[in-house]
């Protein structure tokens, strides 16, 4: 899509006028609706998913704020922002101000819709692995400074799991540039379609050892559940325990934030994206119905990517965890060969495809 | 030269300090008030000391400023969670001391309670291991089939924890209608549930990677220590108080004690301790069964214990196998209407002095799970 196209339709959405210029429409494209709707999602989902595992759990969960509870995020919202912060955060806030600079900058590359991405180039599929990176740095050099042992030492962990679970995260991303001959997020979801026989995860068994490779190296690199030691420990030795007030707050976001950029990214590499029947989308782009046609994408990408959420929660709600070390040893010894293989077999499936094509 | 030199600053570059780092009194996962002073190199556990007695309340002094009526309800106070094993144990010495024969309905209801609040204990046990596993699920799950054994106690006793119900020479109620199926029911329901949790937790590979081969209890410091109960029975002691020195009805009933053969890892390790308390819920069940099949009738109890109660003169020793192991009571009567002197022996002493050593090597992560496994109870260690 070249940069005009994608101006037009954002203005088109935005009601903005061609007398601003392109920077206005970026951030507004920003504020107004990337950061809102991850706010949003985030929002919904911190309830969604403390009332999800209460079922698991046999229990009630959120009941008292609010209709069913509703309101039970915003009152922990409105709480944290009084809680008296760590005198320690204030050593430490030049690297807490990298890792949350790192994950700002990474919702400019969300893939949220054909004319929704704002940054859509063959490298934004690595912006959150660098993220990733960035972010398990930033923590560490924050808790360092912050001179917790505690917090150090699930610092460590996280890295060491953010350092290993890339690796497979890399492979498994090249299998699915390889499937789709790109890397660009409009392209990898125009390749797959609205047919789910079409989506890079059911084409053949090596994208669907992919796909799952992929996610759960993810849910490793971020510390997600239910690889969380690093955030919470056995002993409850995380960095999320030297944290108190809007820091811990923040944190805790962050965590969300990461927990759903990666499974939107999933969703976009293995499970179709935003993909609608061509029949709907085209007539709605031929119209210029950005909105509506935002709309449709949107919430056709939220579903899934609330499914694969749902998914891991269930799976983490039920089960125990295991040791750094031991999510280590899974990523090297049970993830990277899978993913090897997955990319070779991917490779050669295409290759053998391609070959009797042209025989 | 030079190259010798290059080693040496090498050398000396790599040179580390352990960290220091101290838990308590108050910590998520410590059993109890406690302190834990660690040495750690990296994430391993290179030492651990423990201070204990934030929790040290004269128990066993007021027991002499008090009158016998009221000792059975300072028992009580031994192990709120096990408070029934304390009161038999003191019961026991001083229905020795004054050489008192039970009724044997008062007997057989001794000995249902005992069994129904080791079952309770050993799913508290369950929950606090899942919950050190952070396995939400299990911990939720069996919280909720304790409470049916809870009621049990409740509808019995009158109270969930610290009961005060037995006294010398009987219990304090009878066991009302409707009880003995209760206990059938919550004996069935349990039996199904087992299965759910072996299902769920006990051999989840994630539980199974976390507790096999680590916080491996020997056979011999097991020994060394005195440690007794299922932690013991784990590392292969054969030791039940109720086989070895039969109280109550046990010599009459039928029941295994289960021991850790190291299924799953190494013998004595976290899931050996926690496979031998599974199968001793199992043995619990047969032992209800059968218990509640032949309640006698006749009194629950020989007299009423009133304010100027004496006890002969004399000392006694009773045992008791507590759901932690082997609760002992040792006490001296002087003739008055006050005990001269009560001292209590705890199952948890000998797991405490064991914690040092057992920590040593291990990683932090795994610090949590061990203390639970070891089913530790400051309450009773510091009195």
């Amino acid at each position: 899509m070249k940069p005009e196209d994608w101006l037009l339709s954002w203005r088109g959405l935005l009601g903005i006028s061609e007398s601003f210029p392109s920077w206005v429409v970026v951030i507004a494209a920003l504020f107004l609706v990337h950061f809102p709707t991850v706010l949003g999602v985030g929002y919904f989902f911190s309830f969604f998913e403390r009332k999800f595992s209460a079922d698991f759990h046999a229990r009630v969960g959120p009941h008292r704020t609010g209709p069913s509870g509703i309101l039970q995020p915003l009152a922990d919202i409105l709480k944290l922002l009084q809680k008296q912060k760590s005198p320690r955060a204030k050593e430490a806030w030049g690297f807490l101000l990298v890792f949350f600079f790192t994950l700002g900058l990474s919702v400019a590359v969300l893939p949220i819709g054909s004319r929704g991405t704002l940054v859509d180039t063959e490298m934004s599929a690595f912006i959150p692995l660098l993220v990733a990176a960035v972010s398990g740095l930033a923590l560490l050099g924050a808790q360092l400074k912050m001179k917790s042992v505690v917090g150090w030492l699930g610092a460590l962990r996280l890295a060491t799991q953010t350092v290993t679970g890339i690796v497979p995260a890399l492979i498994c991303l090249m299998t699915a540039g390889f499937a789709a001959g790109t890397l660009r997020w409009e392209g990898l979801v125009v390749h797959q379609g609205a047919n789910p026989l079409h989506w890079t995860a059911f084409r053949d068994p090596f994208s669907a050892i992919s796909a799952l490779v992929f996610l759960v190296s993810g849910l490793v690199m971020f510390g997600l559940p239910p690889f969380e030691n690093p955030i919470q420990g056995g002993v409850k030795t995380g960095y999320l325990n030297t944290s108190t007030g809007n820091e811990f707050g923040l944190l805790k976001f962050a965590r969300f934030y990461c927990f759903f950029l990666w499974m939107l990214i999933t969703v976009v590499l293995f499970f179709g994206g935003w993909a609608m029947p061509a029949s709907i989308s085209q007539s709605l782009k031929g119209e210029e119905r950005w909105v509506i046609l935002f709309g449709l994408e949107y919430s056709a990408l939220l579903v899934k990517v609330l499914i694969c959420m749902s998914g891991t929660v269930w799976i983490s709600s039920v089960n125990p965890r295991v040791r750094s070390d031991q999510v280590s040893a899974l990523v090297w010894k049970v993830l990277m060969p899978l993913a090897l293989i997955a990319l070779l077999g991917s490779v050669t499936v295409k290759a053998g495809i391609i070959w009797i094509a042209a025989h | 030269m030079t190259i010798f030199k290059t080693e040496r600053l090498c050398e000396t570059s790599y040179e580390t300090d352990l960290i220091s780092m101290t838990m308590g009194p108050y910590h998520a996962s410590l059993p109890g008030p406690m302190i834990l002073r660690l040495k750690l190199d990296g994430e391993m556990i290179e030492s651990a000391e423990i201070e204990t007695g934030f929790l040290h309340k004269g128990l066993e002094k007021s027991f002499e400023i008090q009158n016998w009526s009221s000792a059975v309800i300072l028992a009580d106070h031994v192990d709120p969670e096990g408070s029934f094993f304390a009161e038999l144990a003191l019961c026991s010495a001083v229905e020795e001391l004054g050489e008192l024969e039970l009724p044997a309905r008062a007997v057989s209801i001794r000995t249902i309670l005992s069994e129904v609040f080791r079952l309770a204990n050993h799913l508290l046990y369950f929950a606090k291991v899942a919950k050190a596993a952070r396995s939400e699920t299990a911990f939720h799950y069996v919280m909720r089939d304790r409470e049916k054994l809870l009621d049990l106690i409740e509808l019995l006793t009158g109270a969930r924890s610290s009961i005060g119900f037995l006294r010398f020479g009987g219990v304090t109620a009878d066991i009302t209608e409707g009880f003995i199926e209760r206990v059938l029911d919550s004996c069935d329901l349990l039996r199904v549930r087992l299965k759910e949790y072996n299902d769920l937790f006990t051999y989840n590979q994630a539980f199974v990677f976390r507790a096999s081969s680590v916080g491996v209890l020997s056979r011999e410091l097991v020994k060394k220590a005195g440690i007794t109960g299922p932690a013991a029975r784990a590392s292969g002691l054969d030791y039940d108080v109720r086989k070895k020195n039969p109280y109550l009805m046990y010599s009459e009933l039928d029941f295994g004690v289960p021991l850790g053969g190291g299924e799953v890892g190494t013998q004595g390790d976290i899931h050996d301790r926690f496979l031998v308390r599974l199968r001793e819920i199992e043995q619990s069940l047969l032992i209800l069964k059968q218990l509640v099949e032949k309640v006698p009738s006749g009194e629950f109890s020989l007299f009423q214990i009133t304010p100027d109660f004496e006890v002969p003169i004399g000392e006694a020793y009773a045992r008791v196998e507590s759901s932690r192991g082997r609760l002992g009571v040792y006490v001296v009567s002087s003739g008055s209407v006050k005990p001269h002197r009560v001292q209590f022996s705890v199952p948890s002493q000998g797991l405490f002095a064991v914690v040092p050593q057992l920590l040593k090597g291990c990683y932090l992560e795994d610090l949590g799970l061990i203390l639970a496994s070891l089913d530790l109870s400051v309450t009773e260690l510091d009195r």
